[in-house]
């Protein structure tokens, strides 16, 4: 398993965030769906060994992190794209996406072709060179997507990554989830579930801390009823799914 | 790879910033100031050490900026999730506003270089000895700004603690003879004629850089790596530099005019001969022929304590330089011409006023110095030729000796 977690509690302060968690995700694309303040962002954190767990337990890329040594290990081969995506504004597209190719200790002799490609993937190579800070919030968020999949990671997490995409950039990002998801495994954060049933192989929803859902966007569609709301079945699904966990 | 991240940096990073704010810094710095430098290697070197005064606070700012710029850009989390150590983009950070200040330095300084080399009449041995300590002393100072930054990552922080080591480096100067000193980089305590020994030099240099040292590490957060610089640094203060310095005597050999009467600047300020002799020569030559009158003019960096020459009188060339090389204030060059013709160690005469009026003594030096200007009161001019100068050697006779009797005396009214 790419990421295999157990039983993952995280507190801020006495809120509990994430109440003994289990999530099991391997290569693919998969989406995590849930109400705000459900957990996703927290979880998402802690995948990305920014927030650090109060309880539980959290193996990524096969291995459990008990050292620096794995943490650099494991980061090497991650990509993060946080919901609140940060950047230097008089850097060039290239340069951030090249700065952050060096943070990830990519090889030297391997980040320029490595740059460009991932500009080629969100389709900003033709404005490689404009400073980030003209660039219109969408293409800002492709940039991060950029420097996101740029050391070709094996576990790729994205927050929201589609907010802010025009449909067009979001059809074309979908594309590229499926892509991405040959051969690393894709955690796909958002609200916007129609992403979640084009692009994703598995769903998971989390509410209140915990996954009360895990199956295949067909298994959650299949979920709803004509009677819950929602304008399309993976809708009516997601709404059935929350009613009855909480019931 | 690193230098290409350095190139980023230098390019887009804080960097520029700090090069403008330095390169407008220093050119304020010169412009403000030329007497203290131009036409003189010796004192461009100097004045730099001056210039840390402004320019270290603008490096610790640039620092501190730089280190909360992943704060206000928002990257804080993302960098949080990179396997590269902190510390890494920290010292890249540090290097690039570092690199980019001392960059920002190099133009104003190579106008002056440019400047001072069309006027200099004097390099001499060891005038660069300050120079290397000012790299040294800045990336200090960028350093601890990169430390102040890191803990507090404000917006205000850069200002507020470029501001604070403004005022803490210039407290030394209301303690002018505190050895402390020594440990500032910014000085006013040298001066373009005194050579300072080579070990000074080196033991600042030294000190500064563990100092340097000791900031990167603890930004760094390697506390007992930063045991080791701070260990020597301490070290140094036990043994504090040797305080020894000694005035260049090519520096201050006399050059003067050829033609009688002599007009005589030091060697590092021969370049203003011209423009002096133009200002002393009439005042000299009224004086010619009177007995007991100076006979030479000479600049006053080349009087030594006790070594009264009746025949010369002495004037000030202190922040004289003007930024194309001539003489600032001539009306103050004369001044402080005449006032050497008495002799101004004299106490100041009991229950007088200084009233012409009211005091006789007065009233015959400002006839006397009336007459050195070329506009001799109606009383003084109704007397022969002659007679107005034996009056005139008279009142100076009486000046240099002190004696307001006789000043009072020769009163004309």
């Amino acid at each position: 398993m790419t990421v295999a977690v157990e039983e993952l509690t995280v507190r801020y302060g006495r809120r509990v965030v994430l109440n003994g968690l289990d999530l099991a995700l391997d290569t693919g694309v998969h989406g995590l769906l849930g109400p705000n303040g459900a957990g996703k962002t927290t979880l998402m954190r802690v995948l990305a060994t920014v927030a650090p767990p109060n309880g539980g337990g959290v193996r990524l890329l096969g291995s459990a992190i008990t050292g620096e040594k794995e943490l650099r290990a494991v980061r090497r081969q991650l990509g993060y794209l946080p919901q609140t995506f940060g950047f230097y504004p008089r850097f060039t597209v290239r340069e951030f996406v090249e700065y952050f190719a060096w943070l990830k200790e990519m090889p030297a002799a391997r980040i320029p072709v490595a740059v460009d490609r991932a500009l080629e993937r969100v389709g900003l190579l033709d404005r490689a060179d404009d400073r980030m800070k003209t660039l219109s919030g969408g293409m800002q968020r492709r940039a991060g997507i950029a420097q996101a999949i740029v050391n070709d990671p094996r576990l790729l997490l994205l927050d929201e990554p589609t907010a802010g995409l025009d449909p067009e950039q979001r059809v074309a990002f979908r594309s590229l989830l499926r892509e991405l998801g040959v051969d690393a495994c894709v955690l796909v954060s958002t609200h916007l579930v129609e992403d979640v049933a084009v692009a994703c192989e598995r769903v998971s929803l989390v509410d209140g801390g915990r996954l009360v859902f895990s199956g295949t966007p067909a298994q959650l569609a299949a979920a709803g009823g004509d009677g819950d709301a929602g304008d399309s079945a993976i809708e009516r699904g997601y709404t059935a799914v929350l009613r009855a966990a909480r019931a | 790879m690193i230098g290409r991240i350095l190139r980023i940096e230098l390019r887009h990073g804080s960097a520029a910033l700090a090069a403008l704010a330095t390169a407008v810094g220093l050119t304020w710095v010169l412009v403000a100031n030329p007497a203290q430098w131009v036409g003189q290697w010796g004192g461009l070197a100097v004045y730099l050490r001056m210039c840390l005064l402004v320019l270290c606070p603008l490096f610790l700012a640039a620092g501190a900026w730089q280190a909360g710029r992943d704060r206000r850009a928002r990257t804080v989390e993302l960098l949080g999730t990179v396997p590269r150590p902190a510390w890494h983009p920290m010292l890249t950070g540090w290097a690039a506003v570092t690199l980019g200040g001392l960059c920002g330095l190099a133009l104003p300084l190579l106008v002056a270089a440019a400047m001072t080399a069309r006027l200099a009449t004097y390099a001499g041995p060891g005038w660069w000895g300050p120079l290397p300590t000012v790299p040294i002393g800045l990336a200090a100072a960028s350093a601890l700004g990169v430390l102040i930054g890191r803990r507090f990552p404000g917006r205000f922080t850069a200002p507020v603690a470029g501001l604070a080591l403004y005022v803490g480096l210039a407290l030394p100067a209301y303690f002018p003879d505190s050895r402390w000193a020594v440990l500032s980089p910014a000085t006013d305590e040298f001066r373009s004629y005194v050579l300072w020994p080579a070990s000074f030099h080196t033991w600042q240099a030294a000190w500064l850089g563990l100092l340097a040292a000791v900031f990167l590490l603890l930004a760094t957060r390697r506390w007992w790596a930063a045991v080791v610089p701070a260990a020597l640094a301490g070290t140094l203060l036990v043994a504090l530099p040797p305080d020894e310095p000694a005035e260049d005597p090519g520096a201050l050999a006399l050059v003067c005019t050829e033609r009688a009467p002599r007009v005589c600047v030091t060697r590092i300020n021969e370049f203003l001969l011209p423009d002096v002799d133009a200002v002393l020569r009439p005042g000299l030559e009224r004086l010619a022929g009177i007995p007991g009158t100076p006979v030479e003019a000479v600049e006053e960096n080349a009087r030594r304590p006790g070594g009264h020459r009746p025949g010369t009188a002495w004037f000030s060339l202190l922040d004289q330089a003007t930024l194309t090389g001539g003489v600032a204030r001539r009306d103050w060059l004369e001044t402080t011409f005449r006032s050497s013709l008495g002799d101004d160690g004299c106490p100041p005469p009991p229950d007088s006023t200084g009233d012409p009026v009211e005091d006789a003594s007065w009233r015959t030096e400002l006839a006397a110095f009336l007459w050195m200007e070329g506009d001799p009161p109606p009383e003084l001019t109704a007397l022969p030729g002659q007679r107005q100068r034996e009056w005139i050697g008279r009142v100076f006779a009486a000046s240099r000796a002190c004696d307001r009797a006789e000043l009072a005396r020769l009163a004309l009214s």
